[in-house]
């Protein structure tokens, strides 16, 4: 019973960018999933593609884990992701996430000066 | 185990007994302390059958099952405790060993722990 390990995973090119602006999905999954609840909705800026991997969701029920999925880092504002946020506007969150859960941020999802 | 608002996930969605972040927990317990043995051991372990040469299964599927725990016992669960109980669950699981085998060897390794003297719980871990 052997599963490969991260070599030989092919898949199209990345959806996204680096520099983009993304949307994460506000859906509920339906299994193991490592999208955490604050982040869902929330609007970030892809700032490095990881590369593709295996899907974790599918990995967790022993499932080979394909087609790979791409990770992206994507960073947050933190004044844009809690109420009352009290920190510096200049503060940042980055987070690890998977292409199924990222949207491309649509015009009237920008707020202006974000 | 510190006093907790537990309440809080259940308006969350899903079931995702982990998934905390931004909910009120007060702050985080930075205290550090030197692994045991035992912890060592446990990680030893988890290295050994999710490394690429086993395969029993992968770390992802490790996660899967810890934060399929209900709230009380992931609260009242100590880390490795709650590894080397998903540990157990995923070879059950993947058919690695039978549960008939696994209490076997439990009880045998609480017999010689007994025969040394030492003072040994039979108390059914969930």
């Amino acid at each position: 019973m052997s599963t490969p390990f991260e070599k030989d995973i092919a898949t199209d090119g990345p959806l996204f960018s680096v520099g983009e602006r993304v949307r994460v999905d506000d859906r509920r999954s339906l299994g193991h999933c490592r999208t955490p609840f604050y982040l869902r909705g929330k609007e970030g800026e892809v700032i490095a593609i990881e590369g593709p991997f295996r899907d974790p969701e599918k990995l967790a029920y022993h499932k080979p884990g394909l087609p790979a999925a791409y990770l992206y880092r994507v960073r947050f504002k933190q004044d844009e992701m809690w109420h009352g946020y009290d920190g510096s506007a200049r503060d940042r969150l980055e987070a690890d996430l998977f292409e199924p859960w990222l949207q491309k941020a649509s015009e009237s999802d920008i707020k202006g000066g974000a | 185990m510190p006093e907790r608002i537990t309440n809080i996930r259940k308006g969350t969605p899903g079931n995702a007994v982990h998934d905390v972040g931004g909910l009120d927990f007060g702050p985080v317990d930075r205290e550090e302390h030197d692994l045991s043995l035992y912890e060592k051991r446990v990680d030893a372990l988890l290295m050994l059958l999710a490394g690429p040469k086993n395969s029993a299964f992968r770390v992802d599927a490790l996660r899967r099952t810890v934060e399929d725990y209900a709230e009380q016992e992931y609260d009242g669960t100590p880390y490795y405790d709650r590894w080397i109980r998903a540990i157990r669950n995923l070879l059950l699981e993947q058919e690695i060993v039978t549960e008939a085998e696994l209490d076997a060897k439990i009880a045998s390794v609480c017999d010689r722990l007994e025969a040394e003297g030492q003072i040994v719980s039979r108390k059914p871990v969930p």
